[in-house]
């Protein structure tokens, strides 16, 4: 299409500005000669003024068109999306940024998940024998030096000395005739037994799980 | 420095290549509205439009690198989200509301693409918000153009983008997106028109 045909439609001095050319002129996307020659036209054409006009106003409403917003919260999704692969980055970067050390020195990793998972099994199997010592010495009506002393004995070579002793020490106060020991007791051992429980389920079950013990 | 609100879209996606969350937050928050709302005419539902917007700040961000500072940032994060919203419909075929397809569909598959496929009678409230928010003459008439006439009218009418910014966003050259816009043009002149007479 040459020029003058985009410019004109009809024939003749009358011929009136093409389509193409109104909707550029409404777009304001006419330049040069090109527009200096349609501004011409539309100076001395009501008719093309008028077609002008009709392009002007679907402009002017879609120009009008709202935009729209996502619900509130947004950034903060996008970013929810990022922290996983940014924290898969990070550690990717923390393994590569780790100095080298002698093996024999280093702990490996199976080593540092593997403390609390048996501090947590030892604390749960000190309780389950703190409550059978308590048992054993009501049904045999033993008292409390004998069943500390047996207790002791039986453990002494075991490597959770430690925690057996306070056990076996709520034990015996289990079976003291002072209600409020028996009391204590009770929640101390609920209490390990609890704790115990949380750490085996943390590093045991989830052990990908966020985690002060990470 | 860290008044991130104050900086320019270049210096916050250099920030953000830096490792500055906060940059890259406020990226968001500049361009959510209205990357949303592209993305949400193109597909016309705004549960998978906002999933989509999301995934697109994702590749936003992934990209830092591969930013180009000699184009506008708002092209580059148009592009990327246009591209990902694309794709979407090329694999759902959800593009349009015209029962028998666009008039200009030059084969089956155009008309096929531009082709009205009904809400169910169940609408879901999901369905009745992009119904009352999409669903005024001006709204449905867009909705029926196909998808590269839309985000041209879009982008040039809505977001204010200059042809030059369209073509890079678009992929295509200028003259397209001016035979682009001519066609929305005149056909959103032609569906209209009978609501203007009345």
């Amino acid at each position: 299409m040459s020029e003058n045909e985009r410019m004109t439609t009809g024939a003749g001095a009358a011929a009136h500005l093409g389509d193409e050319v109104l909707e550029m002129c409404a777009d304001r996307a006419l330049a040069g000669a090109e527009r200096a020659a349609a501004e011409r036209h539309l100076a001395a054409c009501p008719a093309c003024r008028a077609r002008l006009g009709e392009w002007q106003a679907l402009f002017a409403r879609l120009e009008a068109l709202p935009e729209f917003a996502p619900a509130p919260g947004f950034a903060d999704r996008v970013i929810a999306r990022l922290r996983p692969a940014a924290a898969g980055a990070a550690a990717g970067a923390a393994r590569a940024a780790r100095p080298w050390v002698p093996w024999s020195l280093a702990w490996p990793h199976w080593v540092r998940r593997a403390w609390p998972v048996a501090a947590g099994a030892a604390a749960v199997w000190g309780a389950a024998f703190t409550a059978g010592l308590v048992w054993f010495a009501r049904r045999w009506a033993l008292g409390p030096a004998e069943v500390a002393g047996w207790a002791l004995g039986e453990l002494r070579e075991a490597f959770w000395t430690g925690v057996v002793r306070v056990a076996a020490a709520f034990a015996t106060a289990g079976v003291s005739p002072d209600p409020r020991w028996a009391l204590a007791t009770l929640v101390a051992l609920v209490a390990l037994a609890l704790w115990g429980a949380r750490v085996l389920y943390v590093h045991a079950l989830h052990p990908r799980g966020t985690s002060s013990y990470a | 420095l860290n008044d991130t609100s104050g900086r320019d879209d270049r210096e916050l996606v250099e920030a953000a290549r830096a490792g500055d969350d906060r940059a890259f937050r406020e990226l968001v928050r500049r361009f959510e509205r209205p990357v949303f709302s592209l993305v949400y005419r193109l597909v016309r539902h705004r549960e998978t439009a906002e999933d989509l917007a999301q995934e697109a700040f994702v590749k936003v961000y992934q990209n830092l690198d591969r930013y180009d500072p000699r184009y506008k940032v708002s092209s580059w994060i148009f592009k990327i989200a246009h591209n990902h919203a694309v794709d979407h419909l090329r694999r759902r075929r959800l593009e349009t509301l015209s029962l028998e397809g666009s008039p200009y569909a030059t084969d089956a598959e155009d008309r096929e693409d531009s082709a009205l496929h009904p809400a169910a009678p169940d609408e879901s409230p999901e369905d009745e918000v992009a119904a009352r928010e999409l669903g005024g003459a001006l709204e449905r008439a867009i909705g029926r153009l196909r998808p590269e006439y839309r985000t041209a009218v879009l982008l040039r009418h809505v977001e204010g983008h200059a042809y030059e910014e369209i073509a890079r966003i678009m992929d295509v050259p200028v003259g397209t997106v001016k035979t682009y816009l001519h066609r929305a043009r005149a056909q959103l002149k032609e569906w209209l028109a009978p609501l203007r007479e009345a």
